[in-house]
């Protein structure tokens, strides 16, 4: 629903629509419940069978392996932009200290999802 | 457009410090912190995945890392904040499905989203511990 200009002199009234950021983060949470799992169970699985260096990177390198890691690593990082961003949201009242906050912690986010794509991709790149 | 707006004198909200804690608002917050955890957590884990493909020597500095006390207790809190968010995730979603909304049934579900993720936790560890000897 738009801001009239009625709400914009009484400042009240809705700022945006929240509709699609909250779709997208039922969408994102829905993906990572068992895209986390499986990430979860097979990092046990790597600490208990004693696997080690060479060994973990060839299981990433595995295209299937690979493949969903990326999704994992993305989606994650996704979900952690908009889901995080409600606590910056509801804590930071000064617009302009909240808008920079914004601003850093989605870069930090973008900046997570790419390390952690760079880094599967190297392996994958290593090990064929 | 850029006129002042008229701040008007609307009343504001209670404060969060007059209502007694009940299981569906610690359990609401807890879906919060283990939520602010995990972001730190998926940080740590892209760096350990960038360890690993930079080399064997920045990958041992890593695993090493593991051995300081404060880092193992990181890494605990870590594994209770993920299945605690499993739980309370999946409570969400099926909130958002329109299931759970009574009373009766949000109690039980806030007290099973921390049973479970205790129980689920020590089965964790218990498995590692199992594992690792």
């Amino acid at each position: 629903m738009a801001k009239t200009k009625k709400d914009i002199s009484k400042n009240s009234g809705f700022v945006s629509s929240g509709t699609h950021h909250w779709w997208h983060l039922k969408l994102a949470s829905l993906a990572l419940l068992p895209l986390s799992l499986w990430v979860f169970f097979n990092l046990i699985h790597i600490f208990t069978s004693q696997m080690h260096y060479s060994g973990i990177k060839a299981w990433i390198a595995e295209p299937l392996n690979a493949g969903f890691l990326s999704l994992f690593v993305v989606v994650a990082f996704y979900h952690a932009a908009i889901g995080g961003q409600e606590v910056i949201v509801d804590y930071v009242s000064d617009k302009n200290t909240n808008r920079l906050c914004m601003v850093l912690y989605y870069l930090a986010n973008i900046i997570g999802a790419l390390i952690g794509l760079y880094a599967i991709f190297n392996i994958v790149l290593a090990h064929s | 457009m850029s006129a002042e707006p008229v701040q008007n004198k609307r009343p504001l909200s209670p404060h969060l410090q007059v209502y007694k804690p009940q299981i569906t608002s610690v359990s609401s917050i807890f879906t919060r912190f283990a939520g602010v955890a995990l972001v730190a957590g998926m940080f740590a884990f892209v760096g350990w995945l960038l360890a690993l493909s930079l080399g064997w020597i920045p990958f041992l500095f890593f695993a090493q890392l593991t051995t300081n006390p404060i880092v193992f207790i990181m890494i605990f809190g870590w594994s209770w904040a993920f299945w605690y968010q499993i739980f309370s995730g999946g409570r969400h979603l099926l909130w958002d499905a329109g299931f759970g909304f009574e009373i009766e049934g949000a109690r039980l579900w806030g007290h099973a989203t921390f049973t479970l993720s205790f129980v689920a936790t020590a089965l964790t560890w218990v498995y590692l511990w199992l594992g690792a000897y």
